[in-house]
């Protein structure tokens, strides 16, 4: 569902006096008898079905400004998901940088756009923020994990072929000295 | 390149042969040109020859820097002239983008003598060459403009690199350049860290590592990030490269990537809190 005021045309946080008077006139735009032979008349008829709806959620007391907040921020994310979705990079990460926050979705949502782009340092790092912003959220968590057990499972590859740290044992620096000046002298351009 | 422990004698033999071979092929272009001979082109000339299964032939010859013994070298194909013709583009517009970065002497003097040369590179890829050129000086505008978003430099830099390695406009070839590019220019902002900071250069770095000058843990957690990102892009390369099946480059980016990541990783950790806290 769309924001309450925005269906309304209000600004947020407005009283419910000015509510009352733009769903008044809203109604008055919409009427159905105004559209009696009109095809717009279905049109017409869910437009007044969704005013009538926001309008119940402004008057509702409940409807608190906390309340509105969580759901416009939701309600944000939501819709950079599925922009992503859509594959359409570049309006979500517009949307995102607009309404820039400091919490675990934002970084991550962000580290899924550039991800896709295959920009991979800078997704794992807004990954690694929004881990570090909420270690239990099991998606954030999963991200992250994904580009180490990569790394992980390389570096392990390259172990078993035979790569061996330098600090490992005297003797392996020994010989990786040796291998080293070899190589040197080897080469046609070198000693 | 290769990680030299693990190599066979035979695959050493064959790869010094096309380094020979590499340099043979400039030497018809200019004798000049060979001084930017180097090993990053013998990976260019592997990976070109799998994926279009070229056929090779061997010969021996005394060159001039070892007059002492015969050695083998490869003989000319397409692929190799191909490579060589690339090296000399690419070592012109890099002398091009020194000199213009830091007026040297020296970078333009060779600028000059090697400007002859280039016309005979540059007739036969001329729209290679635009491209390319084009690509070089997005990427020094983006080091004046001192970019902070590394994979936004180093992709531009894969860039240059996809476009060398992308003969007949391959996608898959494209691709294995572009991550080569990006590996090769992160080792190498990596490797030049200290230098670059200490001569107040440019480094895509910069940005990340300044701020843990005091912060041993923000450090360790910043390099962290480094080499997983590093390694997940030679994962992705080396996905390209499995496919060829060839023991050589198997070594070069499962070994020999890996220990070189590994190696300048190592330098920058064990030198930074000792080299900058003096600068």
């Amino acid at each position: 569902m769309r924001d309450p005021y925005e269906v309304l045309g209000v600004r947020k946080g407005a009283t419910k006096e000015e509510i009352k008077k733009a769903y008044l006139e809203l109604v008055k735009k919409y009427h159905p008898d105004k559209f009696k032979d009109n095809p717009l008349r279905e049109l017409a008829e869910e437009k007044l079905k969704e005013i009538n709806e926001a309008y119940n959620i402004l008057m509702n007391d409940q409807y608190s400004s906390y309340e509105y907040s969580t759901y416009d921020q939701n309600s944000i994310y939501q819709q950079a998901r599925d922009l992503i979705a859509q594959g359409n990079l570049n309006a979500a990460e517009n949307l995102l940088n607009q309404n820039q926050r400091n919490d675990a979705e934002w970084f991550y949502l962000m580290g899924i756009i550039y991800q896709k782009r295959g920009w991979i340092s800078q997704a794992y790092r807004y990954f690694v923020e929004a881990y570090s912003r909420d270690p239990s959220n099991f998606e954030y968590r999963r991200a992250k994990e994904q580009f180490e057990t990569t790394s992980r499972n390389y570096e392990w590859s390259a172990y078993n072929r035979g790569y061996r740290r330098h600090d490992d044992c005297d003797i392996c620096t020994i010989c990786q000295i040796i291998a080293c000046w070899e190589c040197c002298c080897d080469n046609d351009f070198g000693c | 390149m290769p990680y030299k422990p693990e190599l066979k004698i035979r695959d050493y033999d064959y790869y010094k042969a096309v380094y020979c071979g590499i340099c043979l092929q400039t030497k018809k272009i200019g004798n000049i040109p060979r001084i930017f001979l180097n090993y990053d082109f013998v990976f260019l000339y592997l990976i070109l020859k799998e994926h279009f299964n070229v056929q090779e032939e061997f010969g021996n010859t005394r060159c001039i820097a070892h007059p002492q013994k015969k050695s083998v070298f490869l003989k000319s194909n397409e692929m190799l002239e191909y490579v060589s013709s690339q090296m000399v583009m690419l070592s012109f517009l890099k002398l091009y983008d020194d000199y213009i970065d830091e007026k040297q002497l020296v970078s333009f003097t060779l600028y000059n003598t090697l400007r002859p040369y280039l016309k005979k590179v540059t007739r036969i890829y001329p729209t290679s060459f635009k491209k390319i050129k084009e690509l070089f000086e997005k990427q020094l505008l983006l080091e004046k403009s001192e970019c902070q978003n590394i994979d936004e430099v180093a992709h531009n830099f894969g860039q240059i690199l996809a476009e060398i390695f992308a003969y007949n406009n391959d996608p898959k070839l494209r691709e294995i350049g572009f991550y080569t590019g990006v590996w090769i220019y992160i080792v190498d902002a990596i490797d030049d860290y200290i230098d670059d900071v200490k001569k107040k250069r440019y480094n895509c770095l910069k940005y990340h590592l300044q701020k843990c000058k005091e912060d041993n843990a923000l450090f360790e957690r910043e390099i962290s990030i480094l080499k997983v990102s590093l390694d997940n892009y030679l994962v992705r390369l080396n996905e390209l490269i499995k496919g060829y099946n060839n023991r050589l480059l198997d070594n070069i980016v499962q070994l020999g990537m890996y220990s070189k990541t590994e190696e300048v990783v190592n330098k920058l950790k064990a030198n930074f809190f000792k080299e900058l806290k003096m600068s």
